[in-house]
């Protein structure tokens, strides 16, 4: 419980900080900051699955679509209250989730990315011929604002509150009892049986948290961009949410926040040109993938364990016990 | 009206015997490393775009013949694989399947940074066709000569990989480490170098895809990438262990595709694949010829 305390008092204390930053931030500054918060939740959610139960689920950008249509649907088309569409969405991407998570109980791995991979290239492609969804353009929602403040910031501190609330559960998953039977199953499924835990059932627990997480990332977006646009949700964003959970580092709280500010930020930094940030971009991930397969935090850990001049394996082990902790 | 029909089951039978041959090139590698290659079908459209840009203006100017370049340009494919080995699995080779499966979305991302990056303004590119020819007619139905052409030539190379596979002693190598690899390595038989050897394969196969691909249509640089996910639908529909069963998969798939797109809606197609593999993931894990596979530890 300690530890959970102590993240949560650092959470609190971010999320206060962001909550007031529009305050000195240009609105562009707080747009990108907002950005960053959206993208964090789908990839925490994917997180779940990946570094958890250790689920190869590659099609996170499935889900945010689903939270984003669901959105534009409800506000932009039929014209009912907000929560009606985070309902909606949770639903849908929950159900999809669960039916995602079903064949689980005999194929792992290949079969699982393939199928969800093959998903969100599937989704974000049928989407695209649906005319009442928009077709090709998309739906333009008419900006949605309660409480007297201006839409952006409406949907900026909304992401701020979804933000805290999405990550406050995952600590508190992360040090519970579910988030221990999650990584039993993640690295030992047999172990996992034997001492009592069902893995079909924590394979879905996971595969519905990522849905969710993707499907409420994906509702916030019309609200802060004002448009859902297809393109968007083309399987490069699944692509792109994995690589942040892999580039920060799976598995653990921090690392998909890292890996979500490095994807979000490399195009901010390099501007002059959208196809070499992508080239930079593709060029960390396959180095994080080939080099270090537990990312920044990752890299971190073994700079800090050098730094201490203690590379004996006690020391090692610590490190470890620290992480599972 | 049979013509049209006729028209519609070529059609299908095209696409088919390109997404089993991506599908070969993707099973082959799984069944030896059991690695998902998700780059597989990006490594096919860049042997496409170096052909077209590197090596076709070269071969032109000093007067090789079409055919002839078409043969080295699967050469070079075999080279995109095994460079691509090299980039991926040389460090920490002994990691686990999924570890390096991952690595293939690196190089996905890497592959498709730099195809856009280099040629991606000007695209769509007309691609040189190696089949001209007019319209043959079989039984009163007018055929387009170059499917048809693509057809014999896909059905040759998928031909030619089974008694590669079959016949050849590198096959039974191939075949001994996919059944096991570590009773394998003690026959003799370096996993490593298998493993290189079965890039190399794939990278070759994928590059002819590519071009056969390219010459249907135009080439850009997304322009595999839809096949990709057919080829994995098609290699669960023949159970990941059996090459026959992948080929007749992918026919199936093919045809089903192109039926669909006809007489339904072209948008059609990718609910209905991902339909299928849904469901045969959900009913019949072990594909629709499947015996239950012997699970390996």
């Amino acid at each position: 419980m300690d530890t959970f305390n102590k993240r949560a008092a650092i959470l609190g204390a971010g999320c206060v900080l962001l909550a007031a930053a529009p305050a000195v931030l240009s609105t562009y500054a707080y747009y990108v900051v907002a950005s960053w918060m959206i993208f964090s939740i789908a990839a925490a959610g994917l997180n779940v699955p990946f570094g958890f139960t250790k689920l190869h689920c590659f099609g996170q950008g499935a889900f945010m679509l689903i939270g984003a249509y669901s959105m534009g649907m409800v506000i932009g088309v039929w014209g009912l209250p907000l929560w009606v569409g985070f309902a909606l969405a949770i639903l849908l991407a929950g159900c999809l989730g669960l039916l995602l998570a079903l064949p689980t109980r005999k194929l792992k791995g290949f079969a699982l990315a393939i199928l969800t991979f093959t998903l969100a290239l599937t989704l974000a492609r049928t989407i695209k011929s649906l005319d009442f969804a928009g077709g090709p353009m998309g739906i333009t929602i008419k900006p949605v604002s309660l409480f007297g403040l201006s839409p952006a910031l409406f949907a900026y501190e909304l992401t701020v509150l979804v933000f805290a609330l999405s990550m406050l559960m995952l600590i508190s998953l992360s040090s519970s009892k579910s988030g221990h039977a999650m990584r039993s199953v993640g690295s030992n499924e047999i172990v996992a049986q034997a001492i009592g835990v069902n893995p079909l059932r924590y394979r879905i627990y996971s595969m519905v948290i990522a849905a969710v997480y993707g499907a409420v990332a994906g509702c916030l977006q019309p609200l802060l961009v004002g448009t859902v646009a297809p393109d968007t949700y083309e399987p490069h964003l699944s692509i792109d949410l994995f690589a942040a959970v892999m580039i920060g580092g799976m598995g653990t709280i921090v690392g998909p926040l890292l890996g979500s500010l490095f994807i979000v930020l490399t195009p901010e930094f390099l501007q002059s040109s959208q196809q070499f940030s992508q080239m930079i971009f593709a060029a960390v991930f396959l180095f994080v993938t080939v080099f270090a397969p537990r990312g920044f935090v990752g890299i971190v850990e073994i700079v800090r364990r050098r730094l201490k001049g203690a590379g004996s394996r006690g020391d090692a082990r610590g490190v470890q016990e620290e992480k599972a902790a | 009206m049979v013509g049209a029909i006729a028209a519609v089951l070529v059609n299908g039978i095209l696409s088919g015997a390109l997404y089993a041959l991506l599908g070969i090139s993707i099973l082959v590698l799984y069944r030896t490393t059991q690695v998902a290659n998700f780059a597989q079908a990006d490594m096919g459209t860049l042997s496409a775009f170096l052909f077209l840009m590197v090596l076709a203006p070269v071969l032109t100017g000093a007067g090789v013949p079409v055919w002839a370049g078409w043969c080295v340009a699967v050469l070079l494919g075999g080279l995109v694989g095994g460079a691509g080995y090299f980039l991926l699995m040389w460090v920490r080779a002994d990691a686990d399947p999924l570890d390096q499966t991952i690595r293939t979305f690196g190089l996905y991302t890497m592959i498709s940074a730099v195809l856009v990056f280099a040629w991606g303004e000007h695209e769509p590119y007309r691609f040189p066709s190696l089949f001209r020819g007019s319209p043959i007619e079989v039984a009163g139905i007018a055929l387009s000569f170059d499917q048809v052409a693509t057809i014999v030539a896909a059905s040759l190379l998928i031909g030619g990989f089974f008694v590669l596979f079959n016949r050849s002693s590198v096959g039974l190598k191939l075949r001994a480490v996919a059944i096991d690899r570590r009773v394998a390595s003690f026959l003799g038989i370096d996993p490593v170098r298998a493993a290189f050897a079965v890039w190399v394969v794939a990278g070759a196969v994928g590059a002819a895809v590519g071009l056969f691909a390219a010459s249907a249509a135009f080439l850009d640089t997304a322009l595999l990438r839809p096949y990709l996910f057919k080829a994995f639908t098609a290699a669960i529909l023949g159970g990941l262990h059996s090459f026959p069963g992948l080929v007749v998969g992918a026919l199936l798939l093919g045809v089903l595709e192109s039926f669909a797109a006809s007489y339904l809606s072209p948008a059609a197609r990718e609910p209905l694949v991902f339909f299928v593999l849904l469901m045969v993931l959900l009913v019949r894990p072990d594909g629709l010829f499947g015996k239950a596979a012997l699970n390996r530890v």
